[in-house]
């Protein structure tokens, strides 16, 4: 009879994240995987990042996560994206050799004291009453076992019942050549889970002596690179390239002709696909007036010749993929690894998790990754990291830890799943974010490192670094407020080298800063007085950011103190809403239907108009009122 | 204004009809103490005042037993009244002695005379009216013309919801843009110029709005016929009788310019400023030149006009000319003069857009009128639409300085994302007027516009 603290069922990039960080904060913590050579297996495409989701992996790195440092070591092409638009809004991506990616994970978690791997499969959850006691697994051997644990934390990503499509050929099996999990998510409709179907892809992998590159455009990532991590990582392989390529109108014609063969216009896939990473087969349809695709040659590691061909996602058969590949430009004598699927998969509808990924209906039970109905490595990883942090400060009788909208994109993420719920896969964007310009890849730590100081997850050198930075950029903030800069022969050169009119008076360096044309280290060259301290590329670059965003980040905080306000604003749980006037009964029924616990909540209802908001808020005070009148 | 703290437990009272003396004077008594206040002073053959809903006749006494006034009373009981508390109105004759003896009378017995707009203000805490309900009410008040009421109306049936609505789109559409521009970052990477022309958009639709507020409130936009044509032309004999057959608004506004006459009208409950240059003195030898282009000054702003020839003389050039400049303004020529001799046919390249006739006959005029109307509403109802409430109006204009702060920013090149921030804000000002906006919204039309690769 075995009995651990926390048991983390899955190894996906949830699942490593749980148990890493359930292990480090001092948990005695399992993990079980069906075979634990595919632990942090990249599925689909060889990266990490991306526009939205670079911010994601800053958060994970900030509270003590591992995604961030893995990609830093293993990453073989790294790019900021959005160079050209302001720095709010820069995200971070790499293409990461797909196999030293998932070794170094493999191995970090082998050397992590207090976390055990298991080889096995979970039959059953052991629940008592409402409370989660442990599971029951089908060992590697045949044998069947239980564990106990105080906590269960479930990633079992695209697994669940999991039915892959190629044409109109169905297998089952949530990955190419893995068996599908059957018992599990019956299992958690029993518990009173709502189970949701969805659907993801892949595209084929194509041989690289076989394609011909020289038709393509080479694409090298940025020199130098970014690393993700704030901590002490490195970039450690070879830099590579990939290669730029466009779909043509023979591409598209092939897959025209053979959409009756694609199981998800034939019917056969019911469930929903997500709307920004379409199958190519949905793109031609959708998009009937676009005569190219812009796709991407991605190598999947160093030592591989299999090449990822990002944008060509598909279910269609084996033939036509053959067919419309060789019709891209470089791919006429194309061999193919192996081809394209679809994944069809259960997952549990989010709404029925606490803000912790806590499930509401068990108490002990967590959640989190694409079983949550999320796409995507970044915020699977964020996911399992909550859960993760959760589930250990329940096994130790601690209060529970939760982020919110207004300070990170994990916090935008979880509260969108756990009080809106999903239709299709959900993936991170920074229009999601309302406070975008606040949260940044550059100053996630300040934003997140003091939580995971206070959970344990920062040693004490990584204490003195966060330290030591926030210190730097609050003296070099005051530092810029307060230094006046003269008109200068060298200030005014710089002024007129950016086409600007001549300074009159003396400026101090933050105004100055604040014109888009001028950059710190500019303004700081022609400055007579020293900055104080030796200013990092990162910090230099998170003072310039702060500066430049200073007026729309205070108009973020102001509207992030009304939100607050809105917080504090209880609606009775009793409250009969066809009692308050001025509602239209559209919105009556809304909120009949949320049930929102604040004012605030109920600001977050589509349709919920802010005339109804101040009806409700009327109506409140005004029953408050009466009461104590009554009262008193 | 109401005062704060207005407490509800006191039962109010307020003269109802206009200045005394009247033919009929209606107080009303509203609040718990009504039917108890009431029955003390009113004394309906026997019958005592019980509660129901009901119309007495009897006689209104003071607390002396003296007579004041014959009048019949109407209860309401809570919660079956305007205002939804228990209520009685005393339908008195309209002399200031008796009305200023009941007041005396209620005030004696305790209840308050009420602020203005209490009842209304009770009737929404007691779920009887909404606060949307209120501000129709308050402009219903304030309307002068019968076609503003249809408008008041129409926004119970959501027509500036539907407007802002779909300004709303655009702007969720404009989001989409630029948040594609950020989210799908190479893929599509100029949108100022699409930027400004949704902005432009916004603007045009966002100030039409406003504008028929400002008219609505008195500002001086209403549409605006002009009367052009050389003097002794007919112009002023048509001015009167426009006057004898439309009914004229008295307008607090003084006219615009001394120059000419101006006067309101309302022609097919719409209202209209109808311009007459025949104040116009000139000199003996420029009659003829100054009498057209003094007219001419006002064509620019005419939404309709109607040039007045004299059919004994026919049409000058300067005239054509005019029909020519102003060919795309509604116009029709009256072809006066008909009962006159000398009078000739009009030519046949203007039948088309002439009604000839005389101003002082009856059944020829019929036919101008016809057209007049028939022109006169398909131009109104080009600029009809919903007027806005004060709130909506204030948080339009608003809207329009934001919209042009974003102007600005998009043509300093500022970076999507700082656009983005901007058009969010506008977004947050309309939702101000109507629904929310959601995130999904935005994605939603990001997937249904473009095309996005991973």
């Amino acid at each position: 009879m075995k009995h651990f603290d926390v048991v983390v069922i899955g190894g996906g990039h949830a699942g490593c994240e749980a148990a890493l960080v359930s292990a480090r904060m001092g948990s005695s913590t399992l993990l079980v995987s069906m075979d634990p050579s595919k632990i942090a297996e990249m599925s689909c495409n060889p990266s990490i990042g991306g526009v939205g989701k670079g911010q994601l992996v800053k958060e994970i790195d900030a509270l003590g996560g591992e995604m961030g440092r893995n990609a830093d070591f293993t990453g073989i092409q790294f790019k900021r994206l959005n160079t050209r638009k302001g720095s709010a809004v820069q995200s971070s991506r790499c293409q990461a050799d797909k196999r030293q990616y998932a070794l170094r994970m493999q191995r970090v978690i082998k050397e992590t004291p207090g976390l055990e791997v298991y080889h096995g499969e979970v039959k059953a959850l052991l629940v008592e009453g409402s409370t989660i006691k442990g599971i029951r697994t089908l060992k590697h051997n045949g044998e069947s076992e239980e564990v106990y644990a105080k906590a269960v934390v479930i990633t079992a990503g695209t697994f669940m019942k999991a039915v892959m499509h190629t044409g109109l050929e169905k297998s089952e099996g949530g990955r190419f050549g893995e068996a599908p999990s059957l018992g599990l998510s019956d299992h958690l409709r029993d518990l009173g889970f709502k189970l949701l179907r969805l659907k993801t892809g892949t595209p084929a992998r194509l041989l690289s002596e076989s394609i011909d590159f020289s038709q393509m455009e080479e694409q090298q990532g940025d020199q130098p690179p970014h690393k993700f991590s704030f901590w002490d990582s490195s970039i450690a392989l070879p830099q590579i390239s990939c290669f730029l390529t466009f779909t043509n109108e023979k591409t598209h014609q092939a897959i025209r002709d053979n959409l009756h063969r694609s199981p998800l216009y034939s019917g056969e896939i019911k469930g929903v696909g997500p709307r920004y990473c379409p199958s190519i087969e949905d793109k031609v349809v959708k998009f009937p007036e676009k005569n190219r695709h812009q796709l991407f040659f991605e190598p999947e590691a160093l030592d591989s010749n299999w090449i990822y061909p990002n944008g060509i996602s598909t279910s269609l058969p084996a033939d036509v993929q053959d067919t419309f590949i060789r019709a891209i430009p470089g791919c006429d004598q194309v061999k193919i690894a192996r081809y394209g699927y679809a994944v069809e998969y259960d997952c549990i509808d989010p709404k029925q998790l606490k803000a912790t990924l806590e499930s509401q209906e068990v108490s002990g039970l967590f959640l989190g990754g694409q079983v949550n109905g999320t796409s995507g490595y970044e915020e699977a990883a964020a996911q399992g990291l909550i859960a993760g942090i959760n589930a250990a400060l329940l096994s130790q009788g601690r209060d529970p830890f939760t982020l919110s909208r207004t300070e990170s994109y994990i916090g935008v993420m979880i509260d969108d799943l756990t009080s809106l719920g999903i239709n299709e896969p959900y993936r991170m964007f920074t229009s999601r974010a309302e406070y975008r310009l606040s949260l940044r890849e550059d100053n996630a730590d300040q934003r997140l490192s003091q939580y995971a100081l206070a959970l344990g997850l920062l040693s004490e050198i990584q204490k003195q670094q966060l330290e030591e930075r926030i210190q730097i950029i609050k003296a070099t903030q005051i530092f810029l407020k307060k230094t006046f800069l003269k008109p200068t022969e060298k200030v005014q050169a710089l002024l007129a080298s950016k086409g600007l009119s001549p300074m009159v008076h003396g400026q101090n360096l933050d105004s100055l800063i604040k014109r888009p044309e001028l950059s710190l280290i500019e303004v700081l060259a022609v400055s007579d007085v020293t900055a104080p301290a030796i200013l990092d590329r990162q910090t230099a670059e998170t003072i310039e950011i702060e500066v430049k965003y200073e007026g729309y980040v205070a108009m973020q905080k102001l509207e992030i103190e009304r939100l607050k306000k809105l917080k504090t604003m209880i609606i009775p749980s009793v409250l009969k809403y066809s009692t308050v006037s001025g509602l239209s009964i559209e919105t009556r029924e809304k909120l009949e239907k949320f049930r929102p616990a604040t004012l605030a909540d109920a600001a977050n209802i589509s349709g919920v108009t802010p005339a109804a908001l101040s009806a409700l808020s009327f109506h409140i005070r005004q029953k408050t009122d009466l009461l104590h009148k009554t009262l008193c | 204004m109401l005062r704060k703290n207005l407490s509800l437990a006191d039962t109010i009272f307020a003269l109802t009809t206009g200045t005394l003396p009247s033919a009929v004077a209606i107080v009303k008594l509203s609040g718990s103490q009504a039917f108890t206040i009431a029955d003390r002073l009113f004394f309906s053959n026997g019958e005592t005042l019980s509660k129901k809903r009901a119309m007495w006749f009897g006689e209104l006494r003071a607390s002396t037993q003296k007579k004041i006034d014959d009048i019949v009373l109407i209860s309401f009981v809570a919660p079956h009244s305007h205002s939804g508390d228990d209520t009685i109105e005393f339908h008195c004759h309209g002399s200031i002695a008796v009305v200023h003896a009941l007041e005396k009378e209620l005030l004696l017995h305790l209840a308050r005379p009420a602020e203005k707009g209490e009842f209304s203000y009770r009737a929404m805490l007691n779920g009887k009216q909404t606060t949307a309900e209120l501000e129709n009410l308050a402009d219903v008040f304030k309307a002068v013309h019968t076609a503003d009421l249809e408008a008041i109306y129409s926004r119970k049936d959501g027509e500036l919801e539907k407007k802002i609505g779909s300004l709303r789109s655009k702007l969720i559409g404009l989001q989409a843009l630029l948040d594609t521009a950020v989210d799908f970052s190479e893929e599509y990477a100029t949108v100022s110029e699409h930027s400004l022309s949704v902005i432009d958009q916004i603007t045009r639709e966002c100030s039409e709005v406003t504008q028929r507020y400002s008219r609505f409130r008195g500002g001086n936009t209403l549409p605006k016929l002009v009367l052009v044509g050389r003097p002794n032309a007919g112009k002023s004999s048509l001015f009167n009788s426009i006057l004898g057959r439309y009914r004229a608004i008295v307008s607090e506004e003084p006219g615009t310019t001394r120059d000419v006459i101006e006067e309101t009208f309302e022609i097919l409950d719409r209202p209209w400023t109808v311009v007459d240059t025949a104040g116009i003195r000139p000199t003996v030898n420029t009659i003829e030149k100054e009498g057209i282009e003094l007219g001419a000054a006002f064509l620019a702003s005419a939404s309709m006009w109607i040039l007045v020839v004299d059919g004994t003389e026919g049409i000058t050039e300067k005239e054509k000319e005019l029909l020519k400049k102003y060919a795309e303004t509604p116009h029709f020529i009256l072809w006066n003069k008909k009962d006159l001799s000398g009078w000739r046919a009009v030519s046949k390249e203007l039948e088309a857009i002439t009604v000839s006739g005389s101003v002082f006959s009856n059944i020829e005029m019929e036919i101008f009128w016809q057209k007049l109307e028939g022109r006169s509403q398909t131009i109104v109802l080009g600029q009809s639409g919903p007027i806005p409430t004060a709130v909506q109006a204030s948080r339009l204009e608003g809207v329009l300085l934001l919209l042009n702060e974003m102007r600005q920013t998009v043509l300093l090149g500022l970076p999507p994302e700082i656009l983005s921030e901007k058009n969010r804000n506008i977004m947050v000002q309309i939702e101000n007027v109507v629904g929310k906006v959601d995130v999904d919204e935005v994605l939603g039309r990001i997937f249904s516009d473009f095309c996005i690769g991973k």
